[in-house]
């Protein structure tokens, strides 16, 4: 009994070796800018690496790709009418074989994007369980949206966007953001949202005026990267949620931050904040 | 008529056989017929692919001279395209580069399956390149049998490990209750057949009854989660349980271990050695799979067998309350035999208070 027991427990260890047999395909495709003075992209990835980039002149897109033929679909096609770039990976996840092989596929599938500078972009990235890296230095954004299922998110505004951005909107399910240099985008109104995980805006970059942020985050640790020579004020729903508000000061159910008069910069966030916790840094 | 009858069974036989295989060979007829045709067939139906026409595709090597001037698709198949002069529409090669020199002038795409596109001319649509077609249903999902019985396999032994997992803590902590569910079993089978299958019957308008029974009340609804889990798990449990005590039948009847029901005999192995049983007839079922009709007919008694043992230990479960009370039809245990004339042996010396003949127990009418 104790041998077939045995035998039993090693056969089911030994598992399925074909379980994690893979039928990788690459794809290339780049277009050339041409006359197109606008670009919208969407992308729906559901599991890999994803990254942004701006793409060599002359060309309007650069995309190169790699994924489990397996279970997966990639598919892309451009309208020119509409100046529309659409990139979907479907996985087939719900197959046996797909959930076997879903860890190696994530590690090894990979989406890199260039995408073209000096026409206003519109991006509507739909992430599912992926790494984004996304950096969108040289890039002009004129709106974004991300987002995401459980991700770790990376956005980099490494350059001042040339014309001010329409809307940023991340809203991460479960995972962590990290956007640096918010400042750069330039956005009039940006939106945050995480119910689960980590939060880390850098609010530095070249920027002026007010910077208005919708915070809402759930069960998320948030640190907020200030300069120092900005101020803060701080307008948030806290339901059982601890926001670091030393030195500051309230007026009206508003908190301000120590010389947030004088300041010549403003970051203006309002939303709310659920079992939560949120830090100022000042960095600077 | 014996040879009518051999060909009209060959003939079944052949059918069954070639019915698993025949979307396959759907799929691979163009493909083996003309392997051009299948290649512009996957062009068509990969997502990065495109649509050709027959005549633009050439076998080998192909080039546009600087001269030409081509006002459709232009596309070879194992060989490069050379592009010097111009082409309105797409330009495509199949196991082969797609290249553009200076002058050239590509009205569509440029695409290459298997190949590079290089490009030193223009191209007003996409330059694209994939290694290989990844069309039709999710390539590679289509398992070998090998493949298929691994997988059935390593299922069916962790079912098994989960189940025997069970067994160990139920036999330590419940094995009364193991014990009175399969005696149930043993002495009112009948009857635990058709609880069980009252009971599967009634599991999901019993559980649509209490949800809306919660529903009615506010506090109700804020239960009704909790309420789902707990019907879900208390349905789990029942069927667990009732699968074990007929697993604990089967296993005394294999090892042969019971010859008295309040013997201490090793539950465990006897368990193990139930689950065993139906861990067998589960992989028996994948086996069974290659053997055609008679096949069939194993997997459907295989499958009997397992949902008619689950079902008769769900009955004996419900009969028992999971083993909490003996089931009232249940004979009562028979006390230990006692000989006839027993009561008249002679005294011993060392003596003895009173002898007195046994009496029956009273009828329930004389109580």
């Amino acid at each position: 009994m104790k041998t077939l027991f045995l035998a039993l427990v090693s056969l089911f260890a030994i598992g399925d070796p074909g379980a994690d047999a893979h039928n990788w395909r690459t794809l290339n495709a780049t277009r050339a800018r041409g006359s197109a003075d606008s670009l919208r992209v969407v992308v729906r990835y559901d599991a890999g690496n994803v990254s942004i980039v701006a793409a060599a002149a002359p060309l309007l897109y650069d995309a190169r790709a790699r994924f489990d033929a397996t279970q997966q679909r990639l598919s892309r096609s451009y309208d020119a009418t509409s100046r529309t770039l659409r990139i979907g990976l479907d996985s087939s996840t719900t197959q046996r074989a797909a959930r076997h092989s879903r860890r190696a596929r994530d590690r090894e599938g990979f989406l890199d994007l260039g995408l073209a500078s000096g026409i206003p972009l519109d991006l509507d990235l739909d992430l599912g369980t992926t790494r984004a890296k996304i950096d969108l230095s040289s890039l002009w954004v004129s709106t974004m949206r991300v987002s995401s299922g459980t991700t770790e998110t990376e956005l980099t505004f490494g350059s001042a966007n040339p014309q001010p951005m329409r809307d940023l909107v991340v809203d991460a399910g479960v995972g962590s953001i990290m956007i640096h240099q918010l400042g750069n985008a330039h956005a009039q109104r940006t939106t945050i949202a995480s119910t689960l995980g980590d939060v880390d805006l850098d609010m530095g970059g070249d920027w002026t005026g007010d910077m208005p942020i919708t915070l809402r985050v759930a069960l998320t640790s948030t640190t907020l990267r200030v300069p120092r020579d900005a101020g803060i004020a701080l307008h948030l729903a806290q339901r059982i949620s601890t926001v670091d508000t030393d030195g500051f000061t309230e007026r009206d159910g508003v908190m301000y931050s120590a010389g947030y008069e004088q300041a010549k910069r403003h970051v203006v966030i309002d939303g709310s904040a659920t079992l939560a916790t949120v830090d100022v840094v000042w960095k600077d | 008529m014996r040879r009518v009858r051999r060909v009209a069974i060959a003939l079944v036989f052949g059918t069954i056989a070639a019915q698993g295989a025949a979307a396959q060979t759907k799929a691979d007829s163009a493909r083996s017929g003309d392997p051009i045709s299948a290649t512009l067939d996957s062009l068509h139906r990969d997502a990065n692919g495109i649509s050709l026409g027959r005549a633009a595709i050439t076998s080998g090597a192909r080039t546009v001279d600087a001269t030409q001037h081509v006002t459709g698709d232009v596309a070879s198949w194992r060989g490069p395209l050379e592009i010097r002069g111009t082409v309105d529409g797409n330009a495509v090669a199949v196991n082969g580069d797609v290249v553009v020199l200076p002058g050239g002038h590509v009205g569509g795409d440029a695409l290459s399956v298997g190949g590079v596109v290089r490009n030193s001319g223009t191209i007003d649509g996409e330059s694209r390149s994939i290694n290989a077609f990844s069309v039709g249903p999710i390539a590679g999902t289509q398992l070998t049998p090998a493949e298929a019985t691994k997988r059935a396999l390593s299922l069916a032994v962790a079912c098994f490990l989960i189940l025997v997992a069970m067994a160990l803590a139920v036999a330590m902590g419940a094995r009364s209750h193991l014990e009175t569910i399969a005696s149930t079993i043993r002495t009112d089978f009948s009857r635990s057949f058709l609880f069980g299958l009252l009971g599967e019957i009634a599991i999901a308008p019993l559980f649509l009854l209490s949800m809306v029974a919660l529903g009615i009340t506010i506090v109700g609804i804020l239960l009704i989660p909790f309420a789902a889990v707990a019907y879900a798990l208390a349905i789990l449990g029942a069927l667990d349980l009732g699968f074990l005590a007929m697993s604990l039948l089967v296993g005394d009847a294999l090892m042969q271990g019971e010859s008295h029901s309040n013997e201490r005999r090793p539950v465990v192995s006897h368990l193990i050695a139930g689950l065993s049983v139906f861990l067998v007839l589960t992989t028996g079922r994948r086996g069974a799979a290659y053997l055609g009709l008679a096949g069939s007919v194993l997997r459907l008694l295989a499958f009997l067998s397992t949902w008619i043992a689950a079902t008769i230990g769900l009955g004996a479960t419900i009969i028992t309350r999971a083993g909490t009370r003996v089931a009232t039809s249940m004979p009562p245990i028979a006390a230990p035999p006692v000989e006839e004339y027993a009561w008249q042996t002679p005294t011993p010396v060392s003596g003895v208070a009173a002898a007195r003949r046994p009496t029956p127990a009273p009828r329930p009418s004389e109580r």
